[in-house]
């Protein structure tokens, strides 16, 4: 390290210049980022459920809907003309399949020996067609509109390969437009849309909330314009290079990218704080520019590097998941930090050297200790030296209550959970499931002769036995209606057909001028599959896992002998998450800790790396501990919680490395713990609060998850702080011991 | 119904026609509609759609002549002798179908029929309007590239419908349309190849057309064969008396 920085020292210019010139370079990976807030991103690579799903996706399609529920008074006139402008502009748009409403509701009836299709409403709809529509829709118990006539359903189907999010602008927006009164929506695009738009705003607000923070925290260490604009070129430079690396992976943006860019952005800050620190300290001890920057980057830039490698090998455990989006914003970290760690390794030597050292008090000898926050981490040392036994019972009684906590944590992987319980997005999915009866839904995956009428009929069992005893769902559709319904034009009685010749035969005639997107939708080209679809309430996935396993159930007892079923749908992909998220929660978490402790064993030593290590794992517990005390769901953004708390906490790493310096330089336990406090400490205290600012910027997330997130990295950063300067100092005291020979000082630096 | 005699004289090309030059896209699709087509044809359809793994293969007979029409399903079993006949009298379409499982003929309203360019042909992945061949009316025409004896002809709708954009690419010497991409703005929804022609009657018609739909990732194969033109076919096969019959 000596020998790089004098090498930096020399060629600082041309460093400058070429650090410059490689990231405007590398920056232009940046622009191939594409946003994603697709679902399917959050779906692991392997999973029962995520497979069920791509056979079905694979057989049957996907069909894509926006749920509208429309408020008002459904039947009147004027209303119902408003619904049909409106079915009108929604099938204009660009990638609309098919809206489906009262307003083009077709009746299918046989008169005068002839089977007629006929849209029960004219434009205008006259009384007369109205009061049809009413007698139709009672004896049919139509979901398109509500049973007190105060809602209509509208469903906007979107056309394959569409992207979702531009047709759930599109239908949000014309929804809103033509329609005067109450307007709740539900659907995939329709959420993804919301996502998005939630994903801008924050990337937008939160990363200027998150940088304001940031560089007020570093003002506030180093009282000086230079300590805190040297940090903010640094980290920009540092995270473009990330981000372009990044961009040349060809991963998108997703909803855990904010975290992401916030999580360099706040770690990257924190190496120039250390390394400044240190800098301003060498400065003030009487060195010139040049001594003061061969000490600090000898010394202060191990600390750093271990720090920085610890945070990547934690974010590369990511590369384990099952998952493509926890991946990607692993990947994400780990380039970032490993920009910053570049940056301020190159460019922050090389600036420090080309621009004039700032003025700083000397520090004299032998001076008492001045400032609040001196004298306090002062008297912290003093009182650890002396109560070691008592700091390893308060956090022995905190571990305990920590791990009580974590054993009540409950898993919620639901893409509703993105939104805050209260937050119009959820009250309006809510609405639609109420009225509609469930905008998510179970598919069941039947196989075997699905044609023969035993099987049509175990069909229909199953929708009304669904109906009855899984309180909650809504009318399961099956191939059994289409058939049905087509026979009995035919038959004149509403009947299932009696063989299987009869049943294709029903089928060829609805089939006779649909598209080959209708024709799968519920039937495989080789009819040997079949879809039956159960709406169920888009609820957290606990729920959702009750409704699986009841229809399950259901389905192996009426289908037993028949066909055979598979349960999926993509309302379980949040179940096939949760799944995934716990074994990758403790795969990344048990790979973190190994690795970075072989990453501070190969630096430093063994005993040093766990004794850093046992302290963030304190606090680790108690970050879980206070998860499960606050009823917080594990999700997909606080299952990262422990990988970033192992990478971003290690800051800890610093007191050991100063600590051990001390002692090195011959100081007693006592006062090398004592300058050790005063400077690394001090370090720490501000590398928290400045982490902390900017974790806390996540809390303004409109995204639920992030902003949880957000919130309990403030709590882990403080509390990795507090453990680092109390904790982790005794088990210093008690464990650690130079591994060369102290070279003694002379009685004038000994003193504090 | 109408569409498989649409098929067999839209999408057909005389032998006779000559290599000739055309200054406009406009042109080239008038002269593509201005060829020579049969009175009345008979045909054995195979159509066969595909997607994934999975594929449906029907059968059926076809009988066409004027505005009448006839279809039969020979293949699967399931379906065999199922029909559907299209007549028109007066200026109103009737369709009837009869299914011998129950023995019983139905007559369906034109409604029954939706809109045909939005329907499909029996659930394959061509809707009545792309059997019917190049549209003249709603389009505006711009000619590409006229190079290496081949048109390439660009319409662009002027009202809404199904596609804002159709390529065609035609054969200069025989005004065979080969190729044609159907967009939804720049989204490549289809694309139809006609990978094999037949001479039949002194027409060349399409022995084998494939259509691709990149939307939804399966393919439809539409193949004739014991294909005859011109020939009289009795007024008594487009009657409920003949569709009922195996």
């Amino acid at each position: 390290m000596t020998a790089w920085i004098n090498w930096v020292i020399k060629h600082s210019l041309w460093v400058v210049v070429g650090f410059v010139l490689l990231t405007a370079l590398l920056m232009t990976g940046a622009s191939r980022i594409q946003l994603s807030s697709d679902s399917s991103v959050f779906q692991p690579d392997h999973h029962p459920l995520v497979s069920i799903n791509q056979e079905i996706r694979q057989n049957f399609g996907s069909s894509e809907n926006v749920i509208v529920l429309l408020g008002g008074d459904i039947f009147a006139p004027n209303t119902l003309q408003q619904l049909q402008t409106l079915n009108q502009r929604l099938e204009e748009l660009p990638n609309t399949q098919r809206v489906t409403s009262l307003a083009n509701l077709a009746r299918l009836e046989q008169t005068e020996g002839q089977i007629v299709s006929r849209v029960m409403l004219g434009t205008p709809p006259t009384a007369s067609q109205i009061a049809e529509l009413r007698s139709y829709l009672q004896q049919q118990s139509s979901p398109l509109v509500s049973a007190d006539g105060r809602y209509a359903v509208l469903i906007a189907e979107m056309r394959a390969g569409a992207n979702p999010q531009s047709f759930g602008q599109a239908v949000a927006d014309t929804v809103r437009k033509s329609w005067s009164g109450e307007v709740h929506m539900a659907g995939a695009p329709f959420i993804i849309a919301e996502v998005n738009r939630t994903i801008v705003n924050d990337l937008q607000v939160i990363g200027a909330v998150a940088l304001g923070l940031i560089l007020l925290f570093l003002f506030l260490n180093f009282g000086r314009l230079h300590g805190m604009l040297l940090p903010l070129v640094q980290v920009f430079f540092g995270l473009n290079l990330g981000l372009g690396l990044y961009g040349f992976t060809g991963a998108p943006a997703g909803q855990l990218t904010t975290i992401g860019i916030i999580a360099v952005l706040a770690v990257g800050s924190s190496f120039a704080l250390h390394l400044l620190g240190r800098f301003y300290s060498e400065l003030a001890q009487g060195r010139n520019k040049t001594q003061a920057l061969v000490a600090t980057f000898s010394h202060t830039a191990q600390g750093v590097v271990i720090s920085a490698l610890a945070i990547v090998v934690a974010m590369m455990t990511l590369w384990f998941s099952d998952i493509g989006q926890l991946r990607d914003v692993g990947t994400l970290i780990a380039l970032g930090v490993a920009g910053t760690l570049a940056s301020a390794l190159v460019l922050l030597p090389a600036l420090l050297n080309l621009l004039p050292a700032p003025k700083i008090k000397p520090q004299v000898p032998n001076a008492p200790v001045t400032g609040g926050l001196n004298r306090f981490l002062l008297g912290l040392a003093r009182w650890v030296f002396a109560h070691r036994t008592a700091t390893f019972g308060i956090a022995g009684v905190l571990v305990v209550f920590g791990l009580i906590g974590a054993s009540r944590i409950e898993a919620n992987t639901s893409f509703l959970s993105f939104f805050p319980k209260d937050s119009p997005t959820v009250k309006s999915i809510q609405k639609v499931d109420q009225v509609f009866g469930g905008s998510g839904s179970l598919a069941l995956l039947l196989e075997g002769d699905v044609l023969q009428p035993q099987a049509l009929a175990a069909m229909q069992r199953f929708a009304t036995r669904a109906k009855n005893e899984i309180p909650g769902v809504g009318q399961a559709v099956s191939i059994a209606d289409t058939v049905q319904t087509v026979n009995a034009l035919f038959s004149g009685q509403r009947q299932l057909p009696q063989s299987r010749e009869q049943a294709a035969q029903a089928l060829l005639v609805y089939q006779s001028s649909v598209s080959s997107a209708d024709l799968t939708r519920q039937l495989s080209l080789n009819q040997q599959q079949t879809l039956l679809t159960l709406p169920i309430p888009l609820r957290n996935t606990q729920e959702t896992r009750r409704y699986y396993q009841q229809a399950q159930s259901l389905a192996n007892e009426v289908f037993a002998g028949v066909l055979t079923v598979k349960v999926g749908g993509d309302s379980l992909s949040g179940l096939a998450l949760e799944d995934a998220l716990i074994h990758d929660f403790i795969l990344s978490l048990s790979l973190a800790i190994l690795l970075v402790v072989l990453v501070d064993s190969l630096v430093r030593s063994f005993r040093a790396a766990v004794i850093t290590i046992s302290s963030l794992l304190m606090t680790i517990v108690l970050q879980y501990g206070l998860l499960g005390w606050l009823g917080i769901d594990l999700d997909i953004s606080t299952m990262l919680l422990g990988a970033l708390a192992i990478g971003v906490g290690d800051y800890a790493i610093h007191l050991t490395v100063r600590y051990l310096e001390e002692l090195k330089r011959g100081r007693t336990a006592q006062t090398a713990l004592e300058q050790t406090l005063l400077t690394s400490g001090r370090s720490i205290v501000f590398t928290a609060l400045t982490l902390g600012a900017g974790f806390a910027a996540l809390s303004f997330s409109q995204l639920q998850p992030v902003a949880s997130l957000g919130q309990l990295m403030v709590f882990t950063v403080l509390s990795v702080g507090v453990s680092s300067l109390s904790l982790l100092p005794a088990m210093s005291l008690q464990f650690l011991r130079p591994a060369k020979a102290a070279v003694p000082l002379n009685p004038q630096e000994e003193g504090l | 119904m109408k569409i498989l005699w649409m098929l067999l004289s839209v999408w057909l090309l005389s032998t006779t026609t000559l290599a000739q030059s055309y200054k406009s896209g406009l042109e080239v699709m008038q002269a593509v509609q201005q060829r020579p087509r049969p009175q009345s044809s008979m045909a054995t359809i195979t159509l066969q759609i595909s997607k994934g793994n999975q594929t449906l293969s029907r059968t059926l007979r076809s009988w066409n002549q004027g505005e009448n029409s006839l279809i039969k399903f020979l293949a699967p079993a399931d379906v065999r002798g199922s029909g559907m006949l299209s007549t028109q009298q007066n200026g109103v379409s009737e369709v009837r179908v009869f299914l011998p499982t129950l023995n019983v003929v139905q007559r369906l309203t034109g409604s029954n029929q939706g809109n045909p360019c939005e329907a499909a042909f029996f659930g394959s992945d061509f809707s009545y309007c792309d059997l019917a061949g190049p549209p003249i009316q709603g389009y505006s025409f711009a000619l590409l590239s006229s190079s290496a004896g081949r048109y390439t002809v660009e319409a662009k709708a002027t009202q809404a419908g199904p596609y804002d954009r159709l390529v065609f690419e035609i054969e200069a010497a025989t005004l065979s349309i080969t190729k044609t991409e159907y967009y939804q703005g720049s989204t490549l929804l289809k694309t139809l190849r006609v990978s094999e022609f037949m001479q039949v009657g002194g027409y060349r018609l399409p022995k084998t057309m494939v259509m691709q739909n990149h939307a939804q990732k399966s393919q439809s194969t539409f193949s004739q064969t014991e294909v005859q033109v011109d020939v009289r076919i009795a007024d008594s096969v487009f009657t409920e008396r003949f569709l009922r019959q195996p």
